[in-house]
């Protein structure tokens, strides 16, 4: 792959850029985001990527979120909801109006519920627990309604359950009778900060305007030092070194997810630059075709992963941004035994299981039937795009072993269509990525049968009777302490059998251009929750 | 810490039992703590009684040269004590906290005062540029912590996260060492905890547990720990 010649026609759109001038009167100034993965959909319930979901944060609005005090907020509904077992009944906010100027009523709010997120067959992969969760949404009044629960609803905390919960426009979704959810796409109507003015031509390249419908908060609007953004331009699929030409040259004012290596340079321009942690729970893996014709061998995936220099690859990333991890917990996790540590760099240990798997060493290769051990890599784009260094570390301890390794990138749209498809094994040995997660829990999707027609997180349906049975126990647990317990062992067993080589975690941290913008802070995994706080810092 | 406050006490008449080698003991715990020789400026330094501890913390006056502050001062160090021989346009800590409580406001003040002492440091001609950024990345840092521990004293940890995140060094993992107290640090933990980055919050306090005298703020690590796996009824996401 050619990184230079797929890299040109962003190069060419980005060099259009010019500094932003936020205070030029009667300029709308635009606040320049570099981004990771160009989006394939606008929708959050569609989004299978954090750029994707980070898009569809600036669009819609979620019912509830956590504010950065740590108390649920909403934006969308009143204060005052109530519950009274099994229906929680709330109100529309005062004035609440979609970005194409209609107003928000409950109905809305009920084909959100009923139509969307608890049907399994419109194209996404929620159907089954709202379905499960939640009974038929009622309108009461135009603004209010109640929310039925069929399971057990706590008299407290029940909007917790909406946490993760956007709300959709009935009029953009529907096409008569039948949703859909492509309808949409190049302009979503939403309640979020901004929106598509114009139909969204270019998806590597997305630009957004305040939604006018939305109040701009206090904080913003009476201070004399700030002037409210306006408008907003993200910027997708470039690599790294010309993303940080952008942010030093004064063409783009926030950098997302930059790899970590490039943190210090911002730092020592801490005039200019802030640093901000983006917590997201981030860990990179190797998944393993389990039933694949080598691979299907325990000792084989348990020689590769000794073949790992894990220390040496963590240190790549530079000032601790990494750790080795073990399992899909994260170290410091309750969940985390601390009996299991990251697998060790040991080659001879590695051989020995080949040889004792019955392989031998023929011409360099390690055979075995007369078939030499190969493996055919996919490795999503992005990372071998910006962590090449990382990305043929990994390679370059199976080469060393006696490994034959072919790598391929995978891009976004056959991430999409062939490994969420199940289809992973049709081309790929072992997949190299990342996933983030927004709480330990989470970790478990990725280990159970896929439902419904979303997408498919269990790579290459691994599965064991052990962990079934841990994650039915833990499901059906209460106790605080035994559900301790069935993490860890469930941690110990999926290190053991290996359907993924965990390799580490990674702490992402945003930069931005302090002296030109206040106010902005990436909330836990879902970024852009206080965007409205953000704005242009006014020059005196 | 122990060894601190053993080295104390071996210096000061009478704190001790009249026993040669229980002395002797207290004594060689001076060698590892002593005062670290910044190299800048060691003669400018300041010294204050924390929790019974003596600490001693050298810092520049910037614009007035190598003018060491008034010592021993009566209060917590920080910015706050600054002031008191230092040109009247710079303002302490408490001073930017009462007058703006939001991030921005804050953010703003320090870094104004920030380039306050920018322009002192320029001034001051035995300093080269490396050790002119030393100096003005310890007050950046100092400046933060002060102004993030007052935040969060003020019940304001989303305020005071991102500025304790920046006196830290804004680095990802952030472990106890130069430039970063343990008070700086639990303040951290405290502000992620309450902001909801949870494990982020356990993972500093296990970090902090590695310092010597300072373990039991693994069980601070682990209750947080706990907290972060409670069943939250929302349904998980997992994104590339």
């Amino acid at each position: 792959m050619n990184r230079l010649l797929l890299a040109l026609p962003v190069l060419a759109g980005a060099l259009l850029l010019s500094p932003s001038t936020p205070q030029a009167d009667g300029e709308v100034a635009e606040l320049v985001v570099l981004e990771e993965q160009e989006p394939q959909t606008t929708l959050p319930l569609t989004a299978r990527t954090m750029s994707e979901q980070r898009l569809a944060e600036l669009l819609f609005d979620r019912l509830f979120v956590q504010g950065r005090g740590g108390d649920l907020e909403s934006r969308v509904l009143a204060d005052g909801w109530s519950a009274r077992p099994p229906n929680l009944t709330v109100t529309l906010a005062d004035g609440l109006t979609f970005s194409d100027g209609t107003p928000a009523t409950f109905s809305d709010l009920a084909f959100t519920v009923n139509d969307v997120y608890r049907r399994a067959d419109v194209g996404h992969g929620f159907g089954a627990w709202y379905a499960r969760v939640f009974g038929d949404v009622q309108q009461i009044t135009p603004t209010t309604g109640s929310l039925r629960f069929q399971v057990q609803m706590p008299e407290v905390g029940a909007e917790r359950y909406l946490l993760t919960t956007a709300l959709f426009s009935q009029a953009s979704l529907s096409d008569g009778d039948r949703v859909d959810l492509d309808r949409s796409r190049r302009q979503p109507v939403g309640t979020g900060p901004f929106h598509a003015a114009a139909p969204i031509e270019n998806f590597d390249d997305v630009r957004l305007v305040r939604n006018p419908h939305r109040p701009i908060p206090a904080r913003v609007a009476d201070k004399d030092d700030r002037v409210p953004i306006s408008a907003i331009r993200l910027l997708y699929d470039q690599d790294a070194a010309r993303q940080k030409e952008l942010m030093e040259g004064s063409r783009a004012e926030l950098w997302v997810a930059p790899p970590p290596a490039v943190i210090p340079d911002f730092k020592n321009q801490s005039e200019r630059f802030g640093v901000r942690g983006y917590d997201l729970n981030q860990w990179w893996y190797v998944a393993l075709d389990h039933e694949g014709q080598h691979l299907s061998d325990p000792a084989v995936r348990e020689a590769l992963d000794l073949a790992l220099q894990r220390e040496d690859l963590v240190a790549k990333f530079g000032a601790d941004a990494a750790k080795a991890t073990s399992g899909p917990f994260l170290p410091g996790s309750a969940w985390n035994p601390a009996d299991v540590a990251p697998t060790p760099h040991d080659i001879s240990k590695a051989k020995a299981l080949l040889e004792g798997a019955g392989y031998v060493r023929e011409g360099g290769a390690w055979v075995k039937g007369g078939e030499a051990l190969d493996l055919k890599l996919g490795v999503q784009a992005d990372l071998l795009d910006d962590f090449n260094d990382v990305v043929y570390g990994v390679i370059d301890g199976w080469e060393d072993l006696g490994v034959r390794v072919r790598v391929r990138g995978i891009r976004p749209g056959d991430w999409t269509s062939k490994v969420e498809a199940g289809r992973g094994r049709d081309d790929y040995d072992a997949i190299l990525g990342r996933w983030n997660l927004d709480r330990e829990e989470a970790a478990l999707e990725l280990f159970r049968a896929p439902s419904g027609d979303g997408p498919r997180t269990n790579l290459f349906g691994w599965s064991s009777e052990q962990t079934d049975e841990l994650l039915k126990s833990f499901y059906a647990e209460g106790s605080g302490p035994v559900r301790e317990a069935l993490m860890q062992k469930f941690h110990r067993a999926v290190h053991g059998d290996r359907p993924y080589l965990f390799l580490w975690t990674v702490q992402i941290q945003s930069v931005v251009r302090r002296d030109k913008v206040v106010g902005f802070r990436p909330a836990p995994f879902y970024y852009f929750t206080h965007v409205d706080q953000a704005a242009w810092r006014r020059s005196k | 810490m122990h060894d601190a406050a053993a080295c104390v006490l071996a210096s000061t008449d009478g704190a001790l039992p009249d026993d040669a080698s229980l002395r002797a003991v207290a004594a060689a715990a001076c060698a590892p703590e002593a005062p670290a020789d910044l190299s800048l400026a060691p003669a400018v330094s300041t010294t204050v009684t924390v929790e019974g501890e003596s600490l001693t913390y050298a810092f520049l006056a910037p614009g007035l040269g190598l003018r060491p502050l008034p010592a021993p001062h009566p209060e917590p160090v920080g910015t706050a004590s600054w002031g008191d021989g230092a040109p009247s346009e710079l303002r302490s800590a408490a001073e930017l906290y009462a007058d703006g409580a939001s991030y921005a406001a804050l953010e703003a003040a320090a870094e104004e005062q920030l380039a306050l002492w920018k322009r002192g440091l320029a001034g001051v001609q035995r300093l080269d540029n490396a050790e002119r950024a030393f100096a003005l990345g310890q007050v950046r840092r100092a400046l933060y912590r002060d102004l993030g521990l007052a935040a969060l004293a003020d019940g304001q940890p989303e305020v005071a996260r991102p500025l304790l995140e920046e006196a830290a060094g804004a680095v990802p993992r952030p472990v106890p060492g130069d430039g970063r107290d343990p008070v700086l640090l639990a303040g951290l933990v405290s502000a992620r905890f309450q902001s909801g980055e949870l494990s982020r919050a356990a993972e500093l306090a296990h970090a902090i547990a590695q310092s010597p005298g300072w373990e039991f703020a693994d069980v601070v690590s682990q209750a947080v720990a706990r907290v972060a796996v409670l069943p939250s009824p929302s349904q998980p996401r997992v994104r590339r």
